[in-house]
């Protein structure tokens, strides 16, 4: 309610009130200003009268006018200016209304003057015009006066109008310029409340799932667990790791060669060279001689330990580039 | 069987067909001699007789020094007939018999007699690449005089007697008195070595039979192949007094020590053609006389 107005939401309405209080404004500006136009005339009206009456000289369209035609002068008056009201206008249009009661009073004026006024003699006709015109003189700035006072009080009323209009308008003005800053304040406002909701849904999920597996451990229904830890989506495959097995694929192949290359040994019981032929046994001649090869055995001896080092080299590569493959691939 | 002497100087021609006993005394009489016929080997690389055919080699010199340590005992003790067996078959006692027989011989200047008494498995022909003549066999089925049977082998300067045809009879031959009569007779011979080439120490029989008939054992056993328990068995069953020697055979890094610290290398040692029929240096002696 404190910031009531001044919402991201109430924007658009906000606008469309101030373009109508804008109009209002210009309608009462307008109004002030006939209001003040017809002061201005009736002010001038009535200075002339009062001069005109202290100088004796009849006022114009007094010598020759009756009261009665004045009055109808200023019921034609107002009958025009309605007419120009209800061209802009409807009838419930205060302006209007208020011109209804003017001529009013203006019709009512003009009735009680009829009914003032009679034909007389010359005399009594002539004195009666001089009563007459002082009457009427008295009676017309009465009437202006009347309407002068009529006149202050719908300016009056204009200018209240106009400066309530006038205050309306930076009310609403204000508030459209805080609009932003109310938006972004919402917006904060939202994002804590939509984290605070999505941890207190998070909490109660879990005061949920705790209330069920107490309940079902209390009844002993279901399986007897419990999450502990709940399982995160893995940032990288968990297959095995290739390196890890090719290398200890590798390092068991060394050891099971290793092993048997043992084992074979351990179950060689023969003799070797000399030295274990001297220390073994104790005779007078104990020689060594060495293998007695043909060039042919040679040869083919030669070709057979060059094939096996290759052997050997090209599976230590092979071994090699399988690994590094195995790593380069991940 | 009286002792054979040999003299190269006469021929054949003057043999009987078939000697008797009596063409033997008069021989002896009228102090003359049997001749020798001379076989040449062609001493094939497959024979391994270093001793011959690359005598700058690592094992021509390891033969060398079983032939001088041989000779020294020979030099402190009676020695003459030594039995060269194995534990098992393919030790490589036939190859160890063939070079120290080379090297005894000394190019022919000293007379070495093989005696291949392998009645069950003869290899030594073979491997010297001569065509077969009646051996030992032969002349214990016939009952003739097995010393005929020897002859002169070429280059290498030895004198084989071989076991001929593998028959049946090759263990009662090996445990008949036709055997130790001729053994002992050819250790009362002039031959300064009598080299036995025997069968395996399995079956036991055999070599206890030649064991007896012999001066001392030369153990021969392979390297890396002999286990052993079998050596250890050989020398139970052969007595640990008769056995002179074990020679290891095929032992590995010879030559690569001989060529590193003594500069040996391989060369093709010249053939040496020795005079055919003559044994330079042979006591003539004769028996009884």
């Amino acid at each position: 309610m404190h910031y009531l107005g001044e919402l991201p939401e109430q924007q658009q309405g906000n606008l469309a009130i101030l373009a109508g209080l804008h109009t209002q404004l210009q309608n009462a500006m307008a109004t002030l200003s006939r209001a003040r136009e017809q002061q201005a005339y009736l002010q001038s009206l009535l200075s002339q009268y009062e001069n005109l009456a202290a100088a004796g000289v009849p006022a114009p369209g007094m010598a020759t006018a009756s009261p009665t035609e004045t009055i109808k002068a200023e019921l034609t008056r107002l009958r025009n200016e309605k007419a120009d009201l209800l061209a802009r206008y409807t009838a419930k249009y205060p302006d209007v209304v208020k011109i209804d009661e003017e001529i009013k009073e203006t019709e009512a004026l003009l009735a009680a003057s009829t009914q003032a006024a009679g034909p007389t003699k010359d005399g009594a006709v002539q004195e009666s015009s001089k009563s007459a015109r002082s009457s009427e003189r008295d009676a017309t700035t009465a009437q202006l006066k009347s309407q002068l006072e009529a006149n202050q009080l719908e300016i009056q009323n204009a200018t209240e109008d106009a400066e309530q209009t006038k205050a309306r308008i930076a009310e609403y003005q204000r508030r459209l310029n805080l609009t932003p800053v109310r938006e972004q304040e919402l917006a904060d406002l939202l994002r804590d409340y939509d984290q605070s909701k999505l941890h207190y849904d998070d909490l109660l999920s879990k005061k949920t799932q705790s209330e069920l597996a107490t309940s079902l451990e209390r009844r002993q229904q279901g399986q007897r667990f419990r999450i502990i830890d709940r399982p995160s989506l893995p940032v990288k495959p968990s297959s095995a790791d290739h390196v890890k097995i090719s290398l200890a694929g590798l390092a068991a192949g060394i050891a099971v060669g290793v092993a048997l290359a043992l084992l074979v040994e351990s179950r060689d019981y023969s003799l070797r060279d000399e030295q274990e032929l001297r220390r073994i046994f104790a005779f007078p001649l104990m020689i060594g001689v060495p293998m007695l090869l043909s060039k042919v055995e040679e040869q083919r001896r030669s070709r057979v330990k060059a094939l096996e080092w290759i052997a050997g080299v090209a599976l230590c590569l092979f071994v090699c580039a399988t690994e590094f493959y195995v790593y380069r691939r991940g | 069987m009286p002792d054979r002497l040999f003299k190269p100087e006469i021929g054949k021609d003057d043999l009987p067909s078939a000697p008797t006993e009596e063409f033997f005394e008069t021989l002896e009489r009228a102090d003359v001699y049997l001749p020798v016929s001379t076989e040449v080997s062609p001493v094939p690389p497959e024979s391994r007789i270093v001793m011959h055919t690359d005598p700058r080699s690592a094992g021509a010199d390891r033969f060398r020094l079983v032939q001088i340590r041989l000779t020294s005992i020979q030099a402190s003790r009676k020695l003459k007939s030594l039995l060269i067996t194995s534990p098992l078959p393919e030790d490589g006692k036939s190859t160890v018999t063939l070079n120290l027989a080379t090297g005894l011989s000394e190019e022919g200047k000293r007379p070495v007699l093989v005696l291949e008494a392998d009645v069950h498995r003869p290899t030594l022909l073979k491997k010297l690449g001569l065509k077969a003549w009646p051996g030992l066999t032969e002349s214990y089925k016939r009952g003739s005089d097995p010393m005929l049977a020897i002859r002169r082998i070429e280059p290498l300067g030895f004198y084989l007697l071989p076991a001929g045809q593998p028959g049946e009879e090759g263990s009662r031959l090996l445990q008949s008195d036709f055997a130790s009569q001729l053994i002992k007779g050819l250790s009362s011979s002039s031959f300064h070595w009598i080299l036995i080439d025997s069968p395996p120490t399995t079956p036991v029989a055999d070599i206890i039979a030649l064991k007896a008939l012999a001066d001392a054992t030369l153990l021969v056993a392979r390297a890396g192949k002999t286990p052993r328990e079998a050596i250890e068995e050989s020398t139970r069953n052969l007595g640990r007094d008769h056995i002179i020697g074990i020679i290891l055979n095929g032992v590995e890094g010879f030559d690569r020590m001989y060529s590193k610290y003594y500069g040996y290398g391989k060369s093709e040692a010249p053939v040496k053609k020795t005079k055919p029929n003559v044994i330079e240096g042979l006591e003539l002696g004769k028996r009884g006389r």
